[in-house]
């Protein structure tokens, strides 16, 4: 399946998050937009399990989360199972562009070490 | 009597003077007083108006016991209820006076002849009976009327007592609910466990709770109060988008958000608000409860945790293991190579040396054919038999020659195999010529590299080195084929090269080995060491010569392996190794049960 088709999928209409997602070759960039609360980060986890797991088609995938105004320790939690499926598969799972409040979360949940970082854009 | 005839207007006059005041002064003593001593003054009143010998008021209490007052008496008496009922019933009836007598008032003895009575009141379903008796003379006409007056002036008055009474014990019954309620949701707010807040349109809080204060480590209510909400928050902006959304829907439920106690620690909270609207629809309060949910999220985060240092863990098992296996692997090989070049050995050993014995019988009997025709004289005549001989004689020659070539050949390679795994010198540490185990390794190598590549050496001077001679030499190995392959798949006109250089640096040797071929990209270079990393296609190599080949340098030998690489130009490895050996014990005791990093 499209990952643009699958992310809509996971996400639903009306929900207050979207994803863009772009692919270059084994390599998979998803951009989320919005905020991670309960509801969002559970289609999260969902949608980036089944793109480690199920696809599992990509080498490097990054979640670039410039454009996330807000998350709750379940978004946390939903990029560390990701994180930890990525790493049963030898994947490699990158985040970046974390807001200074973003971070602030991670950190509080000691879990901010774990993952490993790609340059933030400009 | 009196022997002055009265004027009867003036006494009509004065009597009625002296109702309209008593009138006005029952009036006044009911409508203030509701208790029974009101009955008590008005009695008193009564009998001083109607100048009565004996003026008594019977009514039922609010307790329902049955009283009288007696004029002149302090207090009213209770009376047993058939007694009273007795009087009433008899004497009292109904709204018109009675008149009757001689009669006297229950307990007291004397009697009088003439009496009047009526009911004076009725509240609810109770009625207070005035009975006023004479002691000498009758009541007049005038007296009766003027009763009957009175009554009909003080019904309403006590009427709207008894109402004005009903209406104040349902105020305070009212009140009482009121403050049992309050006193309820008292207990309710306080009491609750969690946080309960309130807060204006402008999010400043005009309320806590009192476990608000204990949540946040407060002293008291005040220093909460007045405070704007976001300023309890870790990340302010949180609170901007919590109250965007109850703007929006009116409410927003289980919300998470990070809060501040007073000493600065942060703690992770559940909120759920609703707004309260005003009659334009503005918001005119925030209502919520926020609950801590710390355990939770440490719960929860220990499991996300062990479940990522689990995986990782499983990762680095199953590549150590992988790592292990290919190690035996290659071992086993060098073993199996060993073997089969000594197995070897022992045939091509006769095989030269009958070879040579062939090749010297061969020219004898040449010799010997060459004698045999010189005695025959046929120096001339070349005959058939004669010159296919000699054709076959000649032939052999190159024959054999060919063979000992091989055979040679053989033995070279088979030397550069036990050479090459040196299994002879066992597991241990050894003098080591680096140069030899190079050329030995070209050997082995050769059929990778022979059709790609020209190799050039520069083997300088080397003192021998102390190292495990059969690793170093896979190590060689590993980079002179992958630099083969490297040339390989960049097909160039002609054929790529191969150079390698040694020599001595103070302490240590250095080897390079530099190939021209399409080297390393720069996103990559520095993985090229990491196990499993190859950029070849799955099946076609493991990923984990180089990272063994780094193992063996650095971590048993205490050496240095690095490479240069532009991407189009070459590759270039660098192999430094201490002459006198690694400074520690070497990491395969590791073995034993300790983790691996």
């Amino acid at each position: 399946m499209e990952i643009q088709a699958a992310i809509d999928r996971y996400f639903g209409k009306g929900s207050t998050m979207t994803a863009e997602g772009s692919e270059d070759g084994s390599s998979l960039e998803i951009r989320l937009i919005g905020s991670l609360d309960l509801e969002n980060s559970r289609s999260l986890q969902d949608l980036l399990t089944w793109i480690i797991g199920d696809q599992g088609r990509h080498a490097d995938l990054i979640v670039d989360l410039g454009r996330v105004d807000y998350i709750s320790s379940t978004g946390v939690g939903a990029l560390t199972i990701a994180l930890t499926e990525a790493r049963k598969r030898d994947t490699s799972f990158r985040i970046r562009n974390l807001q200074p409040k973003v971070r602030s979360i991670f950190t509080l949940l000691g879990l901010m070490s774990y993952f490993e970082e790609a340059e933030n854009d400009g | 009597m009196d022997s002055k005839a009265p004027d009867p207007t003036a006494q009509h006059l004065e009597s009625r003077m002296s109702m309209l005041s008593l009138i006005a002064d029952l009036c006044r003593i009911f409508a203030q007083d509701e208790s029974e001593k009101a009955n008590i003054v008005a009695i008193d009143s009564i009998k001083h108006s109607f100048s009565a010998s004996a003026a008594a008021l019977f009514y039922i209490n609010a307790q329902q016991a049955n009283r009288m007052c007696l004029a002149g008496m302090d207090f009213p008496i209770s009376l047993p209820e058939e007694r009273w009922r007795a009087c009433v019933d008899q004497h009292a009836g109904g709204s018109r006076v009675s008149r009757f007598g001689p009669w006297a008032i229950p307990g007291i003895e004397k009697q009088l002849p003439a009496w009047i009575s009526v009911c004076l009141y009725v509240s609810g379903d109770e009625g207070g009976y005035v009975f006023l008796g004479r002691e000498a003379g009758d009541w007049t006409d005038i007296d009766i009327a003027s009763l009957a007056s009175i009554r009909e002036a003080i019904a309403p008055i006590v009427q709207v007592r008894r109402e004005r009474g009903i209406e104040e014990l349902k105020r305070k019954e009212a009140e009482r609910l009121l403050a049992m309620n309050e006193s309820r949701l008292r207990d309710l707010f306080d009491g609750s466990r969690d946080m309960i807040y309130t807060a204006d349109a402008g999010d400043v809080i005009t309320s806590v709770n009192l476990s608000t204060i204990k949540l946040l480590g407060y002293t008291s209510k005040a220093d909460l109060v007045g405070k704007q909400y976001s300023s309890l928050a870790m990340n302010p902006g949180d609170r901007s988008l919590f109250l965007a959304k109850i703007a929006a829907n009116g409410y927003a439920d289980d919300y998470e958000i990070v809060l501040t106690k007073k000493s600065g620690q942060s703690i992770f909270c559940l909120e759920t608000a609703h707004a309260l609207k005003d009659a334009s629809g503005g918001i005119r309060e925030l209502q919520g409860i926020v609950k801590d949910i710390t355990g939770r999220i440490e719960n929860e985060r220990k499991l996300w945790k062990m479940n990522l240092e689990l995986a990782e863990a499983n990762l680095n098992l199953q590549k150590t293991q992988a790592l292990m296996v290919q190690q035996e692997k290659l071992a086993s090989i060098g073993q199996l190579a060993a073997g089969v070049a000594h197995e070897i050995n022992n045939p091509l050993g006769f095989l030269m040396s009958n070879n040579a014995m062939l090749e010297k019988y061969f020219r004898k009997f040449n010799a010997a054919w060459l004698e045999s025709l010189a005695a025959r004289g046929a120096t001339s005549a070349k005959t058939d038999d004669s010159g296919r001989i000699n054709a076959l004689l000649s032939e052999s020659e190159a024959i054999f020659a060919e063979s000992r070539d091989g055979f040679d050949r053989i033995s070279r390679i088979v030397g550069s195999l036990k050479n090459f795994s040196r299994l002879d010198s066992g597991s241990g540490f050894d003098a080591f010529d680096l140069n030899a185990g190079i050329e030995s390794t070209l050997i082995v190598a050769w059929n990778e590299i022979k059709y790609v590549s020209e190799v050039r050496k520069n083997l300088g001077d080397l003192p021998p080195i102390r190292a495990k001679g059969s690793e170093l030499n896979q190590v060689i190995l590993n980079i002179l084929v992958n630099a083969a392959q490297a040339l390989a798949d960049h097909a160039k006109d002609g054929k790529g090269l191969i150079e390698i250089t040694t020599r001595a640096e103070g302490d240590n040797v250095l080897l390079t080995i530099r190939d021209n071929g399409r080297g390393v990209p720069e996103t990559i270079v520095n993985k090229i060491f990491d196990p499993f990393f190859t950029t070849k296609e799955p099946g076609k190599g493991t990923g984990l010569g180089l990272s063994i080949s780094y193992d063996i340098i650095v971590n048993q030998h205490g050496g240095r392996l690095w490479v240069e690489s532009e991407a189009g130009t070459g590759t270039t490895f660098f192999i430094s190794l201490p002459v006198a050996g690694p400074a520690k014990p070497p990491a395969e005791d590791k073995a034993d049960g300790g983790t691996v990093e």
